[in-house]
């Protein structure tokens, strides 16, 4: 069993809870690192964190997994509530399983999902967006979260600045947003984005 | 597989077809006005099917262009010849369509059948000029541009002493700081004492102070950092900008001078219409000259003085013709029309003007020079270079610091909804950390690394999965500025992209100095992603290099080449790195 994980914390906690189902297991905490250690340890199935900052994703590293060990089981443990707030992402192979981590309730829900991704591994699977936004409403909000201005936004996406400002109004509409001029529509909007990618629950559903 | 890279064209249409969207709008109004308002013996519906034809055909006209100018000019600035086409067509389809309605409909304007004719020209004219003046403004007259893309700056910039950037960040984290203090005081309030002050009052502190922490840095950030560079004798400028294409105004001024022409005739007859014919040609002069003038002394104002002179035209006519303002009579209308007439001169006038300068950047920019003292350049560059570093540091506490803000007060409620005290602490303790960090230490988040740092920064994490050798010109391996950020960018996504699309397991960046730009080559042995769906990755390619790159294949191996302009780059005096990669 490989556990990727960039957070420390997080991977001691997923390494332990693997461990006590009794699974040998190796961690790594960055993508050239997982891929050493699955080339050593020829793991069965890997649990990779969809964010691993700077460089290639979790999306990424289960590609290149799968490239050396087409029967490796892949599951995508994260925090983003959907798979497109984390940006431009490849598809996942084929069979990779995605969840959050705010659904994995107990040590039974971790083993139920190592024994699906180890057991049919390349079984088809589909990744649902369960986010009701569109692509260019996700690429908005993850831009103006990132402290960019309206031109800078408009810049990246092509777009005229008005363009951008009525794309934030209607957005704060769809997120249910206080429409009240005492409420900052750009910090409410960066507030539910960071919400729904620090722990899966949306501040404003 | 041989990709040629397709323009991002609906991209393109896009942007032209909202603003030639907006000038029709406008042309609408003004035609279904003129119909409402014009006292005519033909019944109201003939007249209504009339001007919808017209619309229809001016609708037409735009979406022609814009299909045309998104094709053939991928960086929006269009040529002066583009006008002249642009005057022709108006003017052969405004005869046309005056002459079939007479025809057909046996339609006849209670003015004249000219003022029609002038009506018509005028809808196409408005959308080239809007078009036109728009580009441009986008691409050409800003200052800052003209100064960063020289190389007359990269020279000046060498200049500048490293204690005037520093000033220039230190003002900039100056005016962060009284923010930065104040929220720093409430985290302490709560942190020394947990019983008396309130969470949810840090909470909503912590988003207010978000915005306020970056209110001070939003005349940087949003400001584009022009400046004006105007030239001491602007009569002899405009002598020499005039000179360096004399024929070009002329054509686009005697097609107009035709065109009124039949208006004049029919109002006056031949020999009183020769005077409104001088007037017209003085109008040419004062346009001409005044466009130019107002373009190069005020460049970010000239749009609006265009419009509002064109709506104030636009407006004595139309108000001349509602009954009971002024008496209809032939002669006002006359003079209505004449006055018609001139709008439309000054329409095709200051588009023609535009595109002249357009068509001849390097001309002008050339008669500019000689114009303006070579200290006031290096002035205005040493100054521009300032702005932009106070914008960059400026931009990156605005993301770095309202990043952090933001996600601890995210944190912090939900710590507070789980009645987590102690996780509570610890999230407004990190916050206390980021802020003091921000506070004391700007300078450290603004420090912009070297190109060679950044491509390491960027090609490191793939070094297992797609291997990236990289190979830099000695000259560049210093480079840092916005030429350097646009080289890892560009790196950046093409190292994702030929992994991620193109099934890539090793791949090459060689960046190599090339006249004023840099060219990128990253060469990789995955079968190429093509360019038919453009990602993000592409469309960011795209932008950064102004339409100018390839992706092709060659042999085993795809190939993409960037070339993007060494604009605002500079060599970094401190922490040198030494050698190639």
């Amino acid at each position: 069993m490989l556990v990727v994980e960039d957070s420390d914390f997080t991977r001691m906690l997923l390494v332990n809870a693997v461990t006590s189902l009794g699974h040998a297991c190796v961690e790594a905490s960055t993508a050239n690192d997982a891929v050493i250690r699955a080339r050593e340890s020829g793991p069965d199935v890997a649990l990779v964190d969809l964010d691993l900052g700077v460089g290639p994703t979790g999306a990424d590293l289960a590609r290149a997994l799968r490239s050396t060990n087409p029967r490796i089981g892949i599951a995508i443990l994260t925090s983003y509530e959907d798979p497109r707030l984390l940006g431009n992402l490849p598809e996942f192979p084929v069979g990779a399983l995605y969840m959050t981590k705010g659904h994995l309730a107990d040590l039974g829900s971790l083993a139920a999902l190592i024994d699906e991704c180890a057991t049919r591994p390349v079984t088809p699977r589909s990744v649902s967006t369960r986010v009701a936004l569109s692509d260019s409403q996700l690429e908005v909000m993850r831009l103006v979260s990132a402290g960019n201005s309206n031109a800078e936004v408009a810049k990246e996406l092509w777009l005229s600045v008005s363009a951008v400002e009525k794309a934030i109004h209607r957005l704060s509409e769809q997120l249910g947003l206080p429409q009240v001029p005492a409420a900052n529509k750009r910090v409410l909007i960066a507030q539910a984005y960071y919400g729904w990618i620090s722990d899966g629950r949306n501040a404003y559903p | 597989m041989d990709a040629t890279p397709t323009p991002d064209l609906a991209g393109r249409q896009r942007i032209l077809r909202r603003v030639v969207g907006q000038a029709y709008a406008i042309a609408i109004v003004l035609l279904v006005a003129s119909v409402l308002v014009t006292d005519s013996p033909t019944p109201m519906w003939v007249r209504g099917v009339a001007t919808l034809a017209v619309l229809a055909v001016g609708g037409l006209l735009a979406e022609l262009f814009v299909r045309i100018a998104a094709r053939r000019y991928p960086t929006m600035q269009l040529p002066v010849t583009s006008n002249i086409a642009g005057a022709v067509a108006a003017s052969l389809i405004g005869f046309a369509l005056a002459l079939g309605v007479q025809a057909v409909l046996g339609y006849r304007v209670a003015i004249t059948w000219a003022t029609v004719l002038e009506a018509v020209v005028s809808a196409p004219a408005w959308l080239i000029f809007i078009g036109t003046i728009t580009a441009a403004r986008w691409r050409y007259l800003s200052t800052r541009e003209l100064l960063l893309n020289e190389r007359v700056h990269i020279e000046a910039t060498r200049g500048i002493e490293r204690e005037a950037l520093s000033r220039a960040r230190t003002s900039v984290a100056n005016s962060v700081r009284p923010a930065l203090a104040a929220l720093r005081n409430q985290i302490d309030t709560v942190l020394t004492a947990p019983h008396g002050a309130s969470m949810d009052d840090t909470i909503s502190g912590l988003r207010a102070g978000a915005t306020s922490i970056v209110r001070p840095l939003s005349h940087d950030l949003y400001s584009r950092g022009d400046s004006k560079v105007a030239p001491r004798r602007p009569l002899r400028f405009l002598v020499s900008i005039m000179r360096t294409q004399p024929f070009r105004p002329l054509i686009v001024s005697g097609l107009y001078l035709a065109t009124a022409l039949p208006a004049n005739v029919e109002i006056y007859g031949f020999a009183s219409a020769l005077p409104a014919l001088a007037i017209d040609v003085l109008f040419i002069v004062v346009v001409l000259g005044g466009a130019n003038l107002i373009m190069r002394i005020a460049p970010r104002a000239h749009l609006w003085v265009y419009v509002a002179t064109l709506v104030v035209v636009h407006a004595v006519p139309l108000a001349l013709l509602i009954p009971g303002v002024v008496d209809t009579d032939p002669q006002f209308t006359g003079w209505a029309t004449l006055v018609e007439v001139a709008a439309s001169l000054l329409l095709l006038l200051g588009t023609s003007s535009l595109g002249l300068l357009d068509a001849n950047r390097e001309t002008v920019l050339e008669q500019l020079r000689a114009e303006v003292r070579e200290e006031q350049i290096a002035e205005l560059a040493e100054a521009a270079v300032l702005a932009q570093a106070a914008r960059e540091l400026g931009a990156r506490l605005h993301g770095l610091v309202q990043s952090t803000v933001l996600a601890s007060a995210a944190a912090l409620e939900k710590a507070v909804s789980e009645d987590d005290t102690a996780r509570a602490h610890a999230v407004l303790a990190e916050a206390a950390a980021a802020i003091d960090a921000a506070f004391l230490h700007p300078d450290d988040a603004a420090a912009a690394p070297s190109l060679l740092v950044s491509l390491t920064e960027v090609i490191e994490p793939w070094r297992e999965i797609c291997p990236v050798e990289l190979v830099l010109d000695d000259e560049l391996v210093d480079l840092v500025g916005e030429s350097a950020e646009g080289v890892t960018v560009v790196v950046r996504e093409a190292v994702a992209n030929a992994f991620r699309h193109g099934g890539a397991t090793h791949a090459r960046a060689h960046v190599t100095v090339e006249g004023p730009d840099l060219l990128i080559c990253v060469t990789d042995d995955g079968f190429g992603s093509g360019t038919k769906n453009w990602g993000l990755g592409l469309t960011t390619i795209d932008r950064l290099s102004s339409g100018h790159w390839t992706l092709v294949r060659e042999g085993e191996s795809t190939v993409l080449t960037v070339r993007i302009s060494r604009a605002a780059s500079t060599t970094s005096g401190v922490d040198a790195h030494s050698g190639g990669a």
